[in-house]
């Protein structure tokens, strides 16, 4: 059966429909890959040396093993953004006598065959070796990078459980979030923290086997946990979600756009999309997440050097929903495309009334951001530089380039086993979005200074929103072009 | 009226569609048969410019539906769910939609109550979206939008399956009162040939992307189509027993 499985994920990959087209890009990620193991394992060997070369670590054991839990609280943040949940489209097998356990084991198993959870290993191996060793002898590297391997899979279980489970609970996040807070004041204001004494912990492994147990012990438990997750919802999610009972009523606050122009009917009707898919929401969220980003930067002393750097704080801050929302842009309308083109609505009406509402969350943003006035009135106006050039700029080249290869979205999907429409071709959209403003500003800093450099930036964007209706033709152009292939690519 | 002209529709080397001429006049009732594969949705998705035509063109009231946009006005369609928002609610939808025509909300409420009998109550006041509603009720959603904002021309998928006797009768209904009162051509495709050479006047089959019949329907039509469909079906057996 096992067998089966594999051949048939191998055939879903070679088959699927974007396969040739996303050649390129799958080649590209590949080489990206192993640049990166060929980086760690160099580091890796390195990494002894550099420890005992630096001046001001008296013990390099101690050392790395006080810093050893950063390292996993790293780990398990890469791994919440990277690592993908395994999947398989069950339904098929569900009818077929295929026992359930079969099939979570295998997606279970399948999910173990990943670089994350010999990354941590890979990378302290030679140290165990060369640092360990003549110390304390080679049990104590087992006990030792036992621990380590063993708790590099639990955050892996526990990654999975947490992106199935607990990542749709506000509780669960407010709990992580108040303990990052904690923490943060712990050290900012009494010189100590959590993650400290958590720390210590793996210098134990060094004279016992007791953490090497206990991580084998945990790691059991969370794979029986997940083990016993998967059957269950391999029931649950394909028998259909019964979310009928509630209708989502925030709109309705809004209800009055519907009765007047056209554009804000559409706009309406976009918001009630963005508001009733979890995809969406997550987007929208994460975008009122990110206006609390610059409180990193702004009035720490170390960054205020560099004020390249802030030109990308300005626009990424003031545009986070427009480049995080419009990433996507055409594939939000999956399986929407037949009713917008059979209805008596004019392309560009449609594009103007979606760019008004991507200006409205940019203007809203910008909104959010106006305490960082705080910081000084300079800040405020990068903010603003920013805002202007994301309105002027960044939303047309986003509409346009969301037309490249976009994705079908299955918006019905819930966040459960969900990363559909990501590719490569949004990190490379990316580039042109943050990089586009320095095209300016490095010139003109170069000869006249900071300010006029900013003030250039917000005038560019003011250009470009003057220029709005005639970008928005242009886009409407080559819509009208690639009409079929996106009709034929984004329906599921 | 609708015009079909050289219209060709091929995947590679697949050949799909191939109508020659055909030519609906307004007010028409056309039925459009054949077996799956036959070419039914893709000729309904060519003439509502939703995939490119290898060659030939499709007019509606003189307008080319590929180079203009002014057709969209006075054409309703509903092919299948994706024609549908369906994380509206009815209500929404049919408001939505209302905006679009450029219906009063007394034009749209005096247009719904044509279809009070449709609903059951199963669709308008519950509070639900369109993705949570059952498969027929889905289809009588989309068989109205279709029928919103005056359309002079109409192209319905399938309007049939789905629904529960009751609601089959009671849309026949519908289609017939439009037909009468407004003249609106209709173009209808089902695989219940009963239904189809009951509501239109005239069918047209397809087969393997070829019109293989084209005619006003009589007393003879239904037994006509039996005969081909049944006839199919034996050549099959036989040609399995040799």
């Amino acid at each position: 059966m096992i067998k089966h499985f594999l051949n048939h994920q191998w055939l879903q990959f070679r088959r699927s429909a974007s396969f040739e087209r996303e050649l390129g890009i799958t080649i590209f990620i590949w080489l990206m890959g192993i640049f990166v193991l060929v980086s760690i394992i160099s580091l890796a060997n390195a990494l002894p040396k550099i420890l005992y070369e630096i001046p001001q670590i008296d013990d390099p054991i101690a050392f790395v093993n006080s810093i050893l839990i950063y390292y996993f609280l790293g780990e398990l943040l890469m791994r919440y953004f990277i690592q993908k949940v395994p999947a398989l489209d069950i339904q098929p097998y569900l009818n077929l006598p295929v026992t359930r356990s079969k099939i979570a084991n295998f997606l279970i198993g399948k999910s173990l065959i990943s670089a994350f959870n010999i990354v941590a290993v890979l990378l302290l191996a030679p140290f165990a070796f060369q640092a360990l060793e003549p110390r304390y002898g080679q049990i104590v590297i087992l006990y030792w990078l036992g621990s380590i391997f063993f708790l590099s899979l639990c955050l892996h279980f526990f990654n999975i459980l947490f992106k199935k489970k607990f990542e749709e609970m506000p509780w669960v996040w407010a709990v992580l979030i108040s303990l990052a807070a904690g923490n943060y004041v712990l050290t900012a204001y009494f010189d100590t923290n959590i993650f400290g004494p958590i720390g210590s912990v793996f210098q134990s492994a060094l004279t016992s086997p007791f953490l090497l147990v206990s991580t084998i012990i945990l790691c059991a438990g969370l794979l029986l946990l997940t083990l016993k997750y998967f059957k269950e919802n391999l029931y649950l999610e394909e028998l259909g979600e019964a979310s009928s009972a509630n209708v989502e009523t925030y709109s309705e606050k809004l209800s009055f756009l519907g009765k007047s122009s056209i554009y804000n009917t559409l706009m309406l009707q976009e918001i009630k999309m963005i508001f009733r898919h979890k995809r969406t929401r997550s987007v929208m969220l994460l975008s009122l997440i990110f206006v609390g980003y610059g409180l990193i930067f702004f009035g720490k002393d170390n960054y205020s050097g560099s004020k390249g750097f802030y030109i990308f704080l300005g626009i990424f801050m003031s545009g986070l929903f427009t480049i995080n929302y419009g990433q996507f842009f055409w594939s939000w309308n999956t399986n929407q495309l037949d009713f917008f083109f059979t209805k008596p609505l004019a392309v560009q009406t449609w594009l103007k009334s979606r760019y008004r509402l991507l200006l409205i969350a940019c203007i809203i943003t910008t909104f959010l951001c106006i305490p960082y006035v705080y910081f000084g009135w300079d800040v405020l106006f990068l903010i603003l530089a920013g805002s202007l050039y994301n309105i002027g700029i960044n939303i047309p080249l986003m509409i346009r380039f969301s037309l490249w290869g976009p994705k079908a979205i299955d918006l019905n999907k819930g966040a459960f086993m969900n990363y559909q429409g990501t590719g490569a071709a949004q990190w490379l959209m990316g580039i042109p979005l943050l990089a586009g403003p320095y095209v300016i500003y490095v010139p003109v800093s170069q000869l006249f200074g900071y300010m006029p450099a900013l003030s250039s930036i917000a005038i560019c964007g003011i250009l470009g929103f003057t220029l709005r209706d005639y970008f928005i033709k242009l886009i409407a152009q080559k819509l009208a072009k690639v009409k079929y292939k996106l009709i034929h690519d984004l329906t599921l | 009226m609708l015009l079909i002209k050289d219209l060709k529709k091929s995947y590679k080397k697949n050949e799909v569609l191939n109508i020659e001429k055909l030519e609906v006049p307004q007010g028409q009732s056309f039925g459009l048969v054949g077996n799956n594969g036959a070419g039914k949705t893709t000729l309904f998705r060519i003439i509502l410019d939703l995939i490119r035509a290898t060659s030939g063109h499709v007019e509606i009231e003189g307008n080319d539906v590929s180079t203009t946009e002014e057709w969209k006005r006075f054409t309703g369609s509903f092919i299948d769910e994706k024609f549908l928002i369906d994380y509206l609610t009815p209500e929404e939808y049919f408001d939505f939609l209302a905006k679009i025509y450029g219906l009063s909300q007394s034009d749209l409420d005096a247009f719904l109550a044509q279809f009070e009998q449709l609903f059951n109550d199963e669709v308008l006041g519950h509070k639900k979206y369109i993705r949570d509603l059952s498969k027929g009720n889905k289809k009588k959603v989309g068989v109205a939008a279709a029928l919103i904002g005056n359309p002079s021309i109409v192209l319905l998928d399938e309007p049939f399956e789905n629904l529960d006797p009751t609601s089959q009768i009671r849309l026949k209904k519908i289609i017939d009162a439009f037909k009468k009162d407004r003249n609106v051509t209709f173009l209808i495709s089902s695989h219940d040939l009963n239904h189809v050479t009951e509501i239109c006047s005239r069918i047209v089959l397809l087969e393997k992307g070829l019109i293989k019949m084209d005619e006003a329907v009589n007393e003879q039509t239904l037994s006509q189509l039996n005969a081909y469909f049944g006839g199919n079906a034996v050549e099959d057996v036989i040609e399995k027993g040799e």
